[in-house]
């Protein structure tokens, strides 16, 4: 692969487990379509300033297959354009017959090419919250629920999956990490950073914690002697990496929770080769240095 | 709806700075006046213990003790960095234009002492909003009994106010007692916490008839209640002046209301009996 | 208080009499699904305009105390710093506010305009508006699941704090009351007409109808809830559980039409200028009370729920403003994902009541 288009996805913060920032230095050319300068952003060739939700008619899938429409409720300022119609314009100076006059012209031609979106045309979707696929010209009110009848072979059949074999004993790895978002800490915060109030919060986080933090219930820090803020050592298998404490009854006993944005604990911790879906036990050690 | 005119109160007028002092690591104080000598005049009619709310130009707004007593001259602040507003107010050199509003809050009821002995306990930088008293009831010397301050610092280099201290300390119509976590400097004083100063052979505090200001950081607000409980003070006899996060100082913000309070127009003077009533942390 | 009575046709000719003064109305429109907003009234969304209709979650205060309001602009130049205070006083209209949102816009005046530091802003843009209350008849379209607007004593029909009240009478006729001068005036209008003692007589068979519409609730308990914040009765146990469930996400301070709190903020429009502009806060988030330097009273969860709760509920906020900062509208219970609006937090205070309760009788 040689080049690479993302349209609004910015991996370099939101794909957790990879290393993208590294795998985009690779590609010849990176084109981003983005609202806003992200961390993918950095990487790319050329970047594309595309409208922002509200300022363009536009549908999306959420993964409860729910198709939504957009409407546009304000003018973009100058300068910005859908995405859609971007693509459309690279591919027409590339020779290519793309006449799309709206987004809707292009969800009609979705729902030929993509059967189970046959009906998802913009005057159906704008009559309800949204349809779930399939949404099809014989059921242009979508489908709640997928196999519902209980026909056909192509069920989703759930099975037992086994318990991965610790490679540790939980005797010497007594807490499980997980790794999340934090309150007041998405992505690159660049929504978080248009509001005064959420700014406010994201900065006191900082200001308490200004090197980050992993958070460790009640009972478990009053039993290891930790006391909030208190650097504390989380030792696994694979590696071990250092953290400041917050210390709160909102996680569960047992489990460390670390923020996806403190990206060094989980670097040093996850060590090369792990995907970051696995059960990570850890001990935890108060850090005496 | 017909209403009479309303002054703005969250317009702040331009101040100018006059000059800095250097009191301890972190603390300076700012002398200032208003552009308008008209402000300055109405301004000058502060009480101890009052606060005004002072703007940084780009920066934001934050409240301020007002260390001055309404008999000095001069009005100024003194301020320790903490945040962003304060450490823009360090920033500024003398000429400098910023922006006050205020005063605001009850203050201390001075004149509600007359005929009694105050007794001031202060730590470290809480002795801010207490100077203010103190200069006070010494410009009114005659309207009060015995006069007692305790000050506690962590070191000796902590110590601020040090012209005012001086002359306290040999001023026939004030105790004044000094104390250190830990000594340093040559430091001959007493070493402990302010508490400890209550206990010293040859000090002996007024308790009858006497109010009690407390003014200091949380843990050491604790002890010294529990030192001046066991000396025999009534809750009611004891006041202190509560910090907040605060916006508009005029009560309508929200953010300092605790209890049945907003501290910057209930208080932020209030009785230690008012104080637990409150129902928060200190 | 005079009242006429108009047909139901000519009910949005009170928007164009409105408009024709030269006033911004804003009125509230249906959306897809349950969604309703208020809008700004224009030549082409007027006949779109919905007399019954669920209330919009994003409160109608917000055209007297806007969301995010500029109060001055500071520039500096030649080291000198001028400020300058940006007043907005349009006159506006809001047509078809229901009678929670009236009890809110009072809750306002009151706490902005009533103490001793008046709000001059508020105060500005409250003097140039006009409002037209519409009672909640229609138990299918006006009356949600949760409305308790009924033990909060503030509907479904205002009795006072509008400039216009209108009820939906059926059978094609509305009664419009006045409530203030401003209100009284309209009626030279010739679609409005004298009404008789049968109509009066319908208005109060109507309400009477319609109060037996709401959902049995919890909320039947809300002034004995009242009394027990009040006292400080409630264990922290209970605020304990309540804070629990807390996500703090402030969503019931940004739909509540009574809640009052802002921040402010100075943010850089120029190289030389800022503007200091006010923005609804809320007092779930931390950073409410957090101080610089780190110190936070109120640091746990819980103690933010019960601030929010003792300042909405206490007898002695309810006397210091004269009126109450909960208006029974149901929103917060609405939008908040751990399911602690009003009414279950009231429900919880009550449980907690029962569990407590010493009275029972012992079987001997």
């Amino acid at each position: 692969m040689k080049a690479l288009w993302l349209c609004r996805y910015d991996p370099v913060n939101t794909a957790f487990f990879g290393d993208a920032a590294n795998s985009l230095k690779q590609f010849d050319l990176v084109v981003v379509q983005h609202l806003f300068m992200t961390g993918t952003a950095q990487f790319a060739h050329v970047v594309l300033p595309s409208s922002a939700f509200g300022e363009e008619e536009v549908s999306f899938t959420s993964s409860d297959r729910r198709i939504q429409l957009a409407r546009q409720a304000i003018e973009s300022p100058p300068g910005p354009i859908p995405a859609w119609e971007q693509i459309a314009r690279v591919g027409r100076a590339m020779g290519a017959d793309w006449s799309y006059k709206t987004a809707a012209d292009v969800m009609d031609e979705l729902g030929e090419v993509v059967p189970f979106y046959s009906g998802a045309s913009h005057d159906n979707l704008a009559r309800e919250y949204g349809r779930q696929w399939p949404c099809t010209k014989d059921r242009p009110l979508g489908t709640q629920f997928l196999f519902a009848d209980g026909s056909g072979g192509r069920r989703f059949k759930f099975v037992p999956v086994p318990k991965p074999a610790l490679e540790v004993s939980p005797k010497d790895f007594p807490f499980t990490l997980v790794f999340g978002h934090s309150l007041y800490y998405w992505n690159q915060n660049i929504l978080i950073q248009h509001s005064e109030t959420l700014k406010r919060e994201y900065r006191i986080l900082l200001l308490d914690y200004p090197d980050g933090f992993v958070e460790i219930n009640t009972a478990d820090a009053k039993a290891l002697g930790i006391r909030d803020g208190e650097k504390i050592r989380l030792r696994a298998a694979s590696g071990s990496a250092v953290a400041a404490a917050r210390v709160t009854p909102e996680v569960r006993g047992g489990t460390i929770f670390v923020p996806f944005f403190v990206r060094e604990v989980q670097k040093q911790i996850l060590g090369r080769a792990h995907s970051g879906h696995q059960i990570m036990p850890v001990r935890v050690e108060k850090e005496t240095t | 709806m017909n209403l009479s005119p309303v002054e703005n109160v969250y317009l702040p007028r331009i101040a100018v700075l006059d000059r800095v002092v250097d009191e301890i690591a972190e603390v300076k104080t700012f002398y200032w006046r208003f552009e308008d000598p008209a402000e300055q005049a109405a301004f000058k009619q502060f009480r101890p213990g009052q606060f005004a709310q002072v703007s940084l130009f780009g920066v934001g707004e934050f409240p301020a003790s007002l260390p001055p007593s309404p008999t000095e001259k001069e009005t100024f602040f003194t301020v320790r960095t903490v945040g962003s507003c304060t450490a823009a107010l360090h920033q500024l050199k003398p000429g400098d234009k910023f922006a006050v509003r205020g005063p605001y809050g009850n203050g201390f009821p001075m004149e509600e002492y007359y005929g009694k002995n105050l007794v001031f306990v202060a730590g470290g930088i809480g002795l801010i909003p207490l100077r203010s008293c103190i200069i006070y009831a010494l410009a009114h010397r005659e309207k009060y009994k015995r006069i007692q301050i305790f000050l506690g610092a962590k070191t000796p280099r902590d110590l601020m106010y040090r012209d005012n201290l001086r002359e306290w300390e040999k001023s026939a119509g004030v105790e004044c007692h000094l104390t250190v976590d830990r000594a340093a400097d040559g430091w001959t004083g007493n070493v402990g916490v302010v508490g400890s100063l209550f206990k010293k052979t040859g000090v002996q505090v007024a308790v009858d008839n006497t109010v009690a200001f407390v003014c200091g950081p949380p843990i050491m607000f604790r002890f010294v209640i529990k030192d001046l409980k066991a000396l025999g003070f009534q809750d009611k006899n004891i006041v202190s002046t509560l910090e907040r996060y605060m916006k508009c100082g005029v009560g309508k913000c929200g953010h300092c209301c605790i209890g049945v309070a907003y501290v910057c127009v209930d208080g932020p003077v209030f009785t230690y009996e008012q104080i637990q009533k409150l129902g928060e942390d200190i | 208080m005079k009242a006429r009575i108009l047909d139901s046709a000519d009910v949005l000719k009170i928007v164009d009499l409105l408009r024709q003064q030269d006033c911004e109305v804003f009125a509230p429109f249906g959306g897809r699904g349950r969604d309703t907003c208020y809008d700004k009234v224009t030549d082409q969304n007027r006949d779109q305009i919905q007399i019954h209709l669920p209330n919009p979650y994003y409160p109608p205060k917000r055209f007297i105390f806007p969301h995010i309001e500029r109060l001055m602009k500071i520039q500096r130049s030649d080291g000198g710093i001028q400020i300058e205070p940006t007043y907005r006083e349009p006159k506006r209209a809001i047509f078809g506010i229901r009678s929670c949102d009236v009890a809110g816009i009072w809750h306002l005046d009151r706490f902005f305009m009533g103490r001793d530091y008046r709000d001059i802003y508020y105060e500005k843009r409250r003097k140039n508006m006009f409002l037209v209350n519409v009672a909640c008849t229609d138990p299918a379209r006006d009356i949600g699941e949760e409305c308790f607007c009924v033990c909060a004593d503030t509907g479904p029909a205002a009795r006072e704090h509008f400039d216009l009240q209108l009820m939906d009478l059926g059978g094609g006729e509305f009664m419009a009351v006045a409530g203030t001068p401003a209100g009284e005036a309209l009626f030279s209008a010739p679609f409005f007409r004298k009404g008789t003692e049968a109509h009066v007589a319908k208005r109060r068979a109507i309400l009477g109808e319609v109060r037996k519409s709401f959902k049995p609730s919890t909320t039947s308990w809300f002034s004995a809830a009242i009394r027990h914040v009040s006292a400080g009765k409630i264990q922290e146990k209970t605020w304990e559980d309540i804070g629990r469930r807390c996500l703090e996400c402030g969503g019931c301070t940004y739909v509540c039409p009574a809640c009052t709190c802002f921040t402010v903020s100075d943010r850089q429009v120029g190289p030389d200028e800022v503007e200091r502009v006010r923005i609804w806060d809320a007092c779930a988030l931390g950073g409410f009370t957090r101080m610089a330097g780190g110190h936070n009273p109120r640091r746990a969860v819980h103690d933010r729920r019960n601030r929010r709760f003792f300042r909405k509920l206490s007898h002695y906020f309810i006397q210091r403003e004269l009126s109450m900062a909960c208006v029974g509208c149901g929103r917060c219970a609405a939008v908040c994902h751990g399911d602690i609006g009003m009414p279950s937090v009231v429900e919880m205070i009550r449980r907690e009541t029962a569990e407590v309760d010493k009275h029972e009788p012992v079987a001997r």
